[in-house]
């Protein structure tokens, strides 16, 4: 009888566990439910050091570089295929507004991961609200049945709102190829 | 013979025009544009395809193009009403199973000045009891790129402290000036006094810090951020807390706080750094 009852709540567990993983993709959800299938697994290299005034808390510089991660994995998804809903938890209102302007949903199949990331905080404000940083991105394309390297510079505002760190502006400098 | 000598030519030629015509009907890369300007980013290709797409992938978003045959000339535009996130794109035409890609260049054609983005830490003064205040500023165009500072000591954000100024001293009232009134309230803190009780009972911590006076023994403002931080094993866990009374305390897990160096922190004032030892 205790054997029945234990099949009986595994296979219920596993029910349960079956129904919530589409509940939990669906959008309108608060982000502590949701899963990110975008971010989970994306790990760039990740280093940084800081100029700025105020040197910002290691203990919140771990938050702050998971959330910068999976902005870039949404950013590169966002790329590929216009779809802005995906990382809508990692955009600015004025970011996401932008976005919107041009919504046409698109299969480019030009894939771009980075790879790593050279951080440099240049702003921390003392609330821990705003980040201003540059970053020295190595990327890798493929694109039209070709793969490339390069390494660009990046300029970006990311502000603490709600539940994570938001991209709220950005400037991109030259791409240099590499080996 | 001459007939014949002229068509053996006319065959040869004509089998020289077949092998060496383009089998894409696309051109070279060098036909595409290095610099794409939106919105309404196009160009022109002399191509004999009967079919073709472009797209072009930038920094952040791709934008597909419409293409429209005349003559022998596509004309390839890309519908995009507003401007985009500048910076380096991949430009993609295809025809059939045949694509050319290139490294682009993409910006706004209409170059404007954005709009300068301040921030103030602590936002509001007189409740945070500070007398130095963090600016940050950027400079934001409509289409969320950054642009340069005219000023500043990088390129794109600037950030400075500024000091505020006190007036301080003994006012007495005057005769002839009965209503003459005074708002005091309090500067930076001057230090942090800090105590720590084990309980043994609760298996808990209790660190207060206080009273917090400035340079004038005024005391500090209620509701004046306290951060006590407690490094332990290669951890630091961060507890705050509001100032009430001048003094502010947390209740922390004994296991947490044993030989753990704690500061505490109010804006840019720190206590030294004080090792927890039960006895």
């Amino acid at each position: 009888m205790k054997r029945l009852m234990a099949i009986i709540l595994v296979l219920l567990g596993w029910l349960l566990y079956r129904l919530y993983v589409p509940i939990a993709d669906r959008e309108g959800l608060p982000e502590y439910v949701r899963l990110d299938r975008i971010a989970a697994k994306h790990q760039p290299e990740m280093r940084w050091n800081h100029h700025s005034l105020f040197p910002p808390d290691t203990q919140l510089m771990v938050e702050f570089l998971r959330d910068y991660a999976a902005l870039w994995a949404h950013l590169n998804h966002l790329r590929l295929s216009n779809d802005v809903w995906a990382g809508k938890g990692y955009y600015t209102e004025n970011w996401f507004k932008q976005i919107c302007l041009n919504p046409a949903p698109i299969e480019s199949g030009n894939r771009r991961r980075d790879l790593s990331h050279r951080i440099g905080i240049e702003n921390w404000s003392q609330d821990k609200l705003v980040c201003t940083l540059s970053d020295t991105v190595r990327f890798h394309y493929e694109e039209a049945g070709a793969s490339r390297k390069a390494e660009a510079l990046v300029w970006a505002v990311m502000l603490k709102q709600g539940d994570h760190w938001r991209l709220d502006a950005i400037r991109f400098g030259s791409e240099i190829p590499m080996p | 013979m001459k007939t014949q000598y002229f068509l053996s030519t006319l065959l040869a030629a004509m089998a020289w025009v077949a092998c060496h015509k383009p089998k894409t009907g696309l051109p070279s890369v060098a036909a595409l544009p290095d610099t794409l300007l939106f919105p309404n980013a196009g160009f022109e290709l002399r191509a004999n395809a009967d079919t073709v797409d472009a797209w072009v992938s930038g920094p952040v978003q791709s934008f597909p193009f419409s293409a429209k045959k005349l003559g022998g000339i596509w004309s390839l535009r890309a519908d995009v009403k507003s401007g985009v996130v500048e910076g380096p794109a991949t430009l993609v035409v295809r025809s059939g199973p045949h694509q050319l890609t290139k490294q682009v260049w993409i910006a706004n054609s209409a170059a404007e000045k954005g709009a300068v983005a301040v921030y103030f830490t602590p936002k509001t003064i007189n409740l945070d009891s500070a007398q130095d205040v963090h600016r940050m500023e950027h400079q934001i165009d409509r289409w969320r790129n950054l642009q340069a500072l005219d000023s500043g000591q990088h390129a794109y954000f600037d950030e400075r402290l500024i000091e505020l100024g006190t007036r301080a001293g003994t006012y007495r009232g005057v005769a002839d000036r009965p209503l003459t009134s005074y708002y005091v309230h309090a500067g930076s803190c001057r230090d942090i006094p800090v105590n720590y009780r084990f309980n043994d009972t609760t298996g808990r911590v209790i660190i207060s810090a206080g009273p917090l006076t400035d340079n004038w023994n005024n005391e500090q403002a209620g509701g004046t951020l306290v951060v006590f931080a407690l490094r332990q094993a290669g951890k630091v866990r961060r507890y705050e807390s509001r100032l009430l009374d001048a003094f502010a305390s947390v209740s922390v897990p004994k296991e947490h706080a044993q030989g753990a160096l704690l500061q505490v922190s109010v804006h840019r004032t720190h206590s030294p750094l004080i090792e927890l030892v039960s006895y």
